[in-house]
């Protein structure tokens, strides 16, 4: 039962700084090329070979586009026992990386670029180069120090593999801006005539988006949805900066005014919130109706995030921590006041037999004298945190309705193996993995008055639930379907045992 | 809001009544819950005040007072005095149906007409931080002037003027020289009424209080009402 909701027609006005990515430059290539650590990916660094390759131009390296086409020719006759051998997994490859890129690159495109490249793989994958020049087309409005340090990498490519994988990378980092579309990249032979035959001139063609954009668009995360209408200026002083205005309209929580600065690993938010609490329905407990009615909350937020998995929804190795604080009622502006804590910690590691050991563990503390409301307060249980219980149904309840804690700790341990026997291998059954998890947690009240008492309190009275279930990765998100046992629950806690779905982006 | 009410008697003794701070109602919201009070009074019933700031958005019609019976909960004098005659608690009870008729006519009369005539943005969300202490006060007086459109009532002050004395007279006809609305029996007429007047006797604002002037036996009435002493 829905029964307490923020809902109100809010504006979102929100300023973002995307200036300080540095931190990334040194992280990302592993990330990336972990991420996707099936010989599909490999194609796909390939497949940028083929419009390169095409266009170069000079003696040196019309060598290399002769050694192309010969292994081309020799690549699609498939001759010798060993060409054989590799033509067959390259079939399976090939059948996932269709699967994968359908929608996106044309398939028969690729189909020719994977056996062109593959052929030609181990020539080029050594050949010694050495950049001389980088050019930048399409600036406009944009300053070049924003772009210079993000592709500065390519110069230390020392042969083509590396130079590849740097401008792969590169053109992510000026896609991820957000300020330009298309970003293609070209490889030349340098225009200098002095230099060395082995130097190659890249060249990256961008194209500045509008200004202005207006976007009306739908927002699901983790069991909330939200519509939102709203218009963006981009590139403002050409620094990537964004201000965006935006309405939503929401299940859960909305932003009035936010601003949001990075600086690595760090992150400063500002928020300005304008909280309505509504009881939708007439039979929501009377502890809930106390509650509702309008709030302001100004808050300031520090983030620190490490990340070092190899994907956010189904990682096989890497570890994730997450600490956030948010403090409200600073400077005695808005109505609510509240110290908040709260630690995301993951840790995954891939055991014999590609099973997937992770683990995780969530604590989070709120630290008020009344003056917040229901909705800064923890909530705990459902197909997302501890499994086998209803949505927000571990904790402290009033007549059916969760009323939420102001302390929580939640873990949760997996283990992760693909589906036996391993149907659809290399196409959708890549997809899909069995796992066995144990959750545990609880959510509870930590009074200031005994702290060593409601803490122990909040240990002993834990909760816990098992199961085994089904999970299938769909991009950014994934899909659960798990039976669940919960072990151990309290007479107020909605528990849910069998069969439980669950979609989200995050998952304890 | 559940229909059923609890059977024991019990409920009689956990009444809660839930209201805003005195500094933060409205007129009519004021008159209300005097009426409620009084009406409560008259019903010989104990109750206890509950001030919250946010009664308003506790009730789901948006209308105070509240009462609360534990599990259940009545919100504005109509529900609240339903739910007490149902009870068999009532003062009405023993009147005959055409005097019951009467009086509430009288009783929609003073709620259709002097309810939203008596409405000012006085002070009303003071309890809110800057800037919603703007907003919400603009949001509310926008949704109550659109209420007023839609029944063809009078949004201008001056306009209202004239209907509140129609009602005042009204009631003054009614009233004649007596201190009860109806015989020598105290009703829910009677608590509405001096609920109503009472906040109109009381107001800050000047204008608005010199309506009861031509009008001495409504001040009677009101002095004189026998159980409000305590309130």
């Amino acid at each position: 039962m829905v029964t307490m909701v923020n809902l109100k027609l809010k504006l979102n006005l929100h300023i973002k700084y995307k200036n300080a990515f540095d931190f990334f430059l040194g992280k990302m290539p592993n990330q990336v090329l972990v991420s996707y650590p099936s010989p599909v990916y490999k194609n796909l660094q390939y497949f940028y070979l083929v419009p390169l390759s095409t266009r170069l131009k000079n003696t040196h390296v019309d060598t290399i586009v002769d050694t192309l086409q010969e292994t081309t020719g020799k690549g699609s006759s498939m001759q010798g026992a060993e060409n054989e051998k590799r033509g067959a997994t390259r079939l399976t490859k090939l059948t996932d990386c269709i699967m994968y890129f359908l929608s996106s690159i044309s398939s028969a495109l690729l189909y020719f670029g994977v056996i062109i490249i593959k052929s030609a793989e181990q020539q080029l994958k050594n050949k010694k180069i050495k950049v001389h020049n980088i050019n930048i087309d399409g600036l406009r409005v944009t300053r070049t120090d924003l772009v210079q340090p993000k592709i500065h990498n390519v110069f230390e490519a020392a042969t083509f593999e590396e130079l590849v994988k740097e401008m792969y990378l590169s053109k992510n980092y000026l896609e991820d801006l957000d300020i330009f579309h298309p970003v293609n990249v070209f490889i030349d032979a340098a225009s200098d005539k002095k230099a060395d035959p082995i130097e190659l001139d890249v060249t990256f063609r961008v194209r500045e988006l509008s200004r202005f954009s207006a976007q009306f668009k739908t927002e699901v995360g983790n069991q909330d949805s939200r519509l939102v209408i709203g218009g963006k200026l981009r590139n403002l002083f050409g620094r990537a900066e964004e201000l965006m205005g935006s309405i939503a309209y929401g299940a859960k929580k909305s932003t009035t005014l936010q601003i949001i600065t990075e600086f690595g690993a760090h992150s400063l938010h500002f928020d300005s919130v304008w909280r309505e609490i509504q009881c939708l329905s007439d039979r929501s407990s009377w502890a809930v109706r106390e509650e509702s009615g309008h709030s302001l909350k100004c808050s300031i937020k520090h983030a620190f995030m490490r990340d070092t998995r190899d994907h956010s929804v189904s990682p096989t190795t890497g570890h994730f921590i997450r600490f956030e604080q948010e403090h409200a009622g600073l400077g005695s502006l808005g109505d609510t006041k509240f110290h908040r804590f709260f630690l995301e910690c993951q840790y995954n590691k891939t055991l014999p037999y590609n099973i997937v050991f992770s683990s995780s563990l969530n604590l989070g503390l709120l630290a008020s004298d009344g003056q917040s409301k229901i909705s800064d307060r923890f909530f705990l249980g459902g197909p997302l945190s501890i499994r086998g219980f209803q949505m927000r149904g571990i904790g402290p309840h009033s007549e059916g309705d969760s009323i939420g804690g102001n302390a929580l700790w939640a873990s949760g341990l997996h283990l992760i193996s693909p589906l036996p026997f391993k149907p659809l291998q290399g196409g959708f059954g890549e997809r899909l993995r069995t796992h066995l998890f144990v959750n545990a947690g609880n959510l509870g009240h930590i009074r200031s008055s005994a702290i060593r008492d409601s803490t122990e309190e909040l240990i002993r009275g834990y909760r816990w639930s098992y199961g085994i279930g089904l999970l299938v990765k769909l991009g950014v998100a994934q899909l659960e379907l798990n039976y669940c046992v919960p072990c151990r629950a309290h007479a107020t806690d909605r528990i849910s045992p069998g069969f439980q779905f669950g979609v989200g982006l995050s998952f304890l | 809001m559940a229909t059923a009410p609890p059977s024991d008697e019990a409920w009689t003794k956990s009444i809660e009544l839930y209201c805003k701070p005195s500094d933060e109602e409205l007129l009519y919201e004021k008159g209300e819950k005097l009426a409620v009070k009084a009406y409560l009074a008259i019903s010989r019933l104990e109750y206890s005040v509950h001030v919250r700031s946010n009664t308003e958005f506790m009730s789901p019609s948006g209308v105070v007072p509240i009462i609360r019976v534990p599990p259940l909960f009545f919100c504005g004098f109509n529900a609240i005095a339903n739910f007490i005659e149902l009870k068999e608690r009532s003062a009405s009870s023993l009147l005959d149906s055409q005097t019951t008729a009467d009086m509430k006519a009288y009783i929609s009369l003073i709620q259709d007409k002097l309810l939203p005539a008596e409405l000012t943005k006085h002070k009303y969300g003071d309890n809110l931080p800057s800037p919603l202490n703007q907003i919400i006060p603009w949001l509310k007086r926008q949704s109550i002037i659109r209420s007023l459109r839609n029944r063809e009532l009078p949004i201008v002050y001056s306009d209202a003027k004239s209907t509140i004395k129609q009602v005042l007279q009204a009631l003054s006809n009614r009233l004649g020289t007596s201190l009860r609305f109806f015989d020598d029996r105290l009703t829910e007429l009677d608590a509405l009424a001096y609920g109503h007047l009472k906040s109109i006797q009381d107001c800050d604002l000047l204008e608005i209080r010199n309506l009861l002037t031509d009008y001495p036996n409504l001040v009677v009435f009101c002095n004189n009402f026998p159980v409000m002493n305590n309130l």
